[in-house]
């Protein structure tokens, strides 16, 4: 049943993601890319894009869409679901049965594990879509520039990624020959 | 039932109202949403700014999106304060609900725009200047992730136990990566967090 499989594969994915819905990147990779076949790399890429842009949590953003493109509006509505399913859960057990023992030493000791190990993941799908995606000069060039704007001078995330489109605008306008066999 | 009287369905009501606004107006999700958290649960008299402060930490030691996390265990807090425990649990749905509204809608709408320019040149230069962006900014959010975890505030301390263990994650993920699932990773990483640490 696909709806099922939709919900229970976002439910995966929501229960192992920590620290926010960038985190979440690996896991959609080897869930959707590689073993359910749903997306291609540069596909994932476009969904991030799509998710960091519009209202909302980047997780659920990025579970409708991968649902509603797979099975319409009920898919959505299922990888949604699935993605905050766990959430939902672990955090009104928490609330009811054991306010504090996310304090407790081990918890802590675990927590600071799974971050050593989630660090490792983001760069290796970094690595995986810088490979992929940044081709040529111009996307390169782009990929730079949003990078000193980000880590030198901590500019606002929306106001980078309208900066981004701009460029890709600019390019495609003033240099449509250099970029036509780039875009696909 | 307390938990269905005229005053809990109100509190329902506006958590999932609430919510649907948190949700709309806050682009790029998690931390960027925490203002917004702040004065809407102080205009509603839900919680201080300090109560939510211990709660975000909770909601990102938890898995899933720290938005989605806040939002269950405010609506589980705002619920239960008019409901009891039932109040609480169904608080929660509806907050957690409302939170995710504006996400399901702008992304429908917006698949439907994308699916109709399939072919537009523009919409390819505009996602051809956003992907390398896209890249950076998950690069900086491992940054983010990297910084609290190697290092004490301020650098002041090195962590090279977690270092060494995320070089080794790295190594395995080199070599190994079409055979290992990064949730076996994450788990087995837990396990020795707890003896290494």
């Amino acid at each position: 049943m696909i709806y099922f499989e939709l919900f229970y594969s976002f439910f995966k994915i929501g229960l192992f993601t920590f620290g926010g819905g960038y985190a979440m990147i690996p896991l959609l990779e080897k869930e959707l890319i590689e073993n359910k076949k749903w997306l291609t790399n540069d596909e994932l890429l476009e969904i991030m894009s799509i998710a960091q842009m519009t209202p909302g949590t980047i997780a659920i953003n990025a579970a409708t869409f991968v649902g509603y493109r797979e099975k319409g509006f009920l898919g959505g509505l299922f990888t949604t679901a699935g993605v905050i399913a766990p959430s939902y859960l672990v955090i009104t057990i928490i609330y009811h049965l054991f306010s504090h023992s996310f304090e407790h030493p081990i918890a802590q000791k675990a927590f600071m594990g799974a971050r050593a190990c989630i660090v490792a993941l983001i760069g290796h799908s970094v690595w995986k879509m810088f490979k992929g995606s940044v081709t040529d000069k111009y996307g390169l060039g782009i990929f730079i520039i949003a990078c000193v704007l980000l880590f030198a001078f901590n500019i606002h995330p929306i106001l980078l990624i309208v900066t981004g489109a701009v460029l890709g605008l600019a390019l495609y306008v003033f240099f449509p020959k250099q970029l036509k066999d780039l875009l696909k | 039932m307390e938990a269905f009287s005229l005053e809990a369905l109100k509190v329902y009501a506006e958590l999932y109202l609430v919510f649907c606004k948190i949700g709309f107006f806050s682009f790029g999700g998690g931390l960027a949403m925490v203002p917004l958290f702040v004065v809407e649960f102080q205009k509603q008299g839900w919680m201080t700014a300090d109560q939510f402060f211990d709660v975000l930490s909770l909601a990102q030691m938890t898995p899933g999106a720290i938005a989605v996390n806040s939002a269950t265990f405010v609506g589980n807090e705002a619920g239960m304060a008019v409901g009891g425990r039932l109040g609480g649990i169904i608080g929660g749905v509806f907050a957690t609900a409302g939170l995710a509204t504006p996400s399901v809608v702008c992304i429908i709408a917006l698949s439907e725009i994308l699916k109709k320019l399939k072919t537009n040149k523009f919409k390819q230069a505009f996602f051809f200047g956003i992907k390398p962006v896209t890249i950076a900014l998950i690069l900086f959010a491992g940054w983010k992730i990297a910084e609290t975890t190697f290092f004490e505030e301020g650098f002041s301390e090195i962590h090279w136990t977690s270092i060494i263990l995320c070089l080794i994650v790295g190594i395995v993920l080199k070599f190994y990566e079409k055979k290992v699932h990064p949730i076996a990773l994450i788990a087995v990483c837990s396990v020795i967090g707890i003896f290494i640490f």
